[in-house]
């Protein structure tokens, strides 16, 4: 659990973070979302303590940061930099064996963690770990920046926007995986990004922030339905707010049984789809139903358009 | 591997420089036209090889101190405690390179004596810029994204410096020590007025007894010397940059 209490930074005159409180929970993913210059890295930056806080309190675990040693602390909490900060004269393995080596791992343990990681991150270690990451393209870059971060099981992530350099395809691909990884792991993640569908696909509770101030923390639903200011109504989108709210529910949590009477519906989609993507189905197929399958590619109920529209209504 | 012109000139300089300081007399009938009154056309009162042996030697060990000393500033004030330093640690590099070599040898010789300490203080002296310099460059242009993920993958600073700034500055430092090489195989000739073992004893002695052959001899197995370690070195420098897809430093 990570807990920020009244942090503050300033650069100069101005408080670049103004009086931050929050709490992580462990597991959790928390976004921080904002412009350009809003103070999310410094946020982050401040919880490993590569920027050390004017005033405030962040403890990890009830343990107080400033009370670790900074290289210590840091080897314990994975760290995704902004621009991935590979290094260059390193191959991808030794990239990613940084901390394992630094803590002194054995050598067959770190190659087999090694492996594993490329494989997790779909790099295949057969072809990547003897490259250098000038050979890598943006995108295989930034998830070796993962791994390393990954690489010796920490139980906190820091990731500042791990996916920016990534196109929209090959990026909501990636946020599938972190949270398929994070689940595995079980890890806290807190990640920084500005772009708001982002926050809303991966956040378990989002930070809106602006200026170095948090205006709102809370799960995304909250963020919708409640926007603590109209500052964070207009970041969310409030057009897009029943689009949003429709995302955040998936299709098999919303389906309702078979009614026996009519016939099913000839179109379908898997249990893992959002709302949002069933009400797509919907208006391209001009249905007014669709059959909501599983794994298995069986029908496990039903979502209809009038149970979507309430799920989207203003609640 | 594809064997270029350049490899082929190089392949042909090494091995006339080899031939000649091990047989010099072989070579005998070139240099006679640039001899009169029966002078020698080869310079006997010393072994040619001892001679190019210690010329090397004294370069060798000059430029490694220089490294040493001017290497250590350069990390010294790219440190934030060690900031406060630069301006001095350029003037003390400076000094070095105003100083005419032969002023130095004039000063240390009361000093250290004849021999080989005054070239080699000089040399050492000459060193220190270019490598200082270089170093600077070096260190500075490690990308801040890769120190910033140095410092957030838990490494001291000591373990920044040795396993990221300095091998990431490593071909930077190796264009500076590269420039030191040679200026010092050519200065080092003079330290031959002041007695120390080298090549210039070859051209001083033409110069005394106006015998050009010698002047020439002598001055081209410096030269050839010089421009075979300087390629070895540039070559071993592009091999490091390619390794690491590092941007070619056009600085030549
Ligand atoms: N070392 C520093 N010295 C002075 N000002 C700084 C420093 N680091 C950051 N700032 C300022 O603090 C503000 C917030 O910076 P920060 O990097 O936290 O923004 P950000 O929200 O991460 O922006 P971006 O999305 O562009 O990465 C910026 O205005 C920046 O100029
Ligand atoms: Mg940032």
């Amino acid at each position: 659990m990570i807990r920020l209490e009244g942090v503050t930074r300033f650069y100069g005159e101005r408080a670049v973070v103004d009086d931050v409180s929050l709490v992580v929970e462990k597991g959790e993913m928390a976004v921080v979302v904002g412009r350009s210059g809003s103070g999310k890295s410094t946020l982050l930056r401040m919880i490993n303590r590569l920027v050390e806080p004017t005033s405030g309190l962040i403890s990890i675990d009830g343990r107080d940061v400033s009370t670790v040693p900074a290289h210590v602390l840091r080897r314990g909490i994975g760290y995704v930099i902004q621009g991935h900060g590979l290094f260059p004269h390193r191959t991808v393995a030794d990239n990613i064996a940084t901390v394992p080596r630094l803590l002194g791992w054995p050598r067959d343990r770190i190659a087999r963690r090694v492996s594993e990681l490329l494989e997790l991150l779909q790099l295949s270690p057969a072809r990547f770990s003897g490259q250098y990451p000038h050979q890598l393209s943006g995108g295989e870059q930034q998830r070796v920046g993962v791994a390393r971060a990954l690489a010796a099981g920490p139980d906190i992530v820091l990731m500042d926007e791990p996916f920016g350099a990534l196109d929209p395809i090959i990026r909501s691909k990636a946020q599938d995986d972190l949270k398929a990884i994070q689940a595995r792991l079980g890890a806290t993640i807190v990640l920084v990004t500005h772009d708001m569908d982002e926050a809303f696909r991966l956040g378990d509770r989002i930070a809106v922030m602006e200026a170095g101030r948090v205006l709102q923390y809370g799960t995304p639903r909250d963020m919708i339905a409640r926007p603590a200011d109209p500052r964070v109504a207009e970041l969310t989108g409030s057009g897009e707010g029943a689009l949003r709210l429709l995302a955040l529910v998936r299709a098999g949590d919303a389906a309702e049984p078979f009614d026996a009477s009519t016939p099913p519906p000839s179109h379908s989609v898997p249990a893992g789809a959002s709302l949002r993507e069933a009400l797509a189905s919907l208006l391209w197929t001009g249905e007014g139903e669709l059959a909501v399958t599983g794994d298995d590619g069986r029908p496990v109920g039903r979502v209809t358009l009038a149970s979507v529209l309430r799920h989207g209504r203003s609640p | 591997m594809k064997v270029s012109v350049g490899t082929i000139a190089r392949l042909v300089g090494a091995i006339l420089l080899a031939a000649f300081l091990v047989r010099p007399e072989a070579f005998a009938p070139l240099f006679a036209p640039l001899t009169s009154n029966g002078a020698p056309p080869i310079y006997r009162q010393g072994n040619l090889l001892a001679l190019a042996w210690s010329h090397f030697q004294i370069v060798v060990f000059a430029t490694l101190a220089s490294t040493l000393v001017a290497v250590s500033l350069g990390v010294l004030v790219t440190r934030r405690s060690g900031a406060e330093f630069l301006p001095l640690s350029r003037a003390v590099v400076n000094v070095g390179q105003t100083f005419p070599p032969v002023a130095v040898l004039a000063l240390t010789v009361p000093l250290v004596g004849f021999g080989d300490g005054p070239t080699f203080i000089a040399l050492f002296a000459y060193g220190l810029l270019p490598i200082f310099e270089n170093t600077l460059v070096g260190i500075q242009q490690v990308p801040a994204a890769v120190t910033e993920a140095a410092r957030g993958c838990g490494m001291t600073p000591a373990q920044r410096l040795f396993r990221v700034e300095l091998p990431l500055a490593l071909p930077q430092i190796m264009t500076g020590t590269r420039l030191a090489v040679v200026v010092a195989i050519g200065t080092a000739t003079i330290g031959s007025t002041v007695a120390a073992k080298g090549l210039g004893e070859v051209i001083i002695a033409g110069l005394l007894s106006d015998n050009t052959a010698f002047i020439v001899q002598g001055g081209l197995v410096v030269a050839l010397m010089a421009a075979l370690i300087y390629d070895a070195m540039l070559a071993a420098e592009r091999s490091i940059i390619l390794r690491l897809g590092l941007p070619a430093n056009e600085r030549e």
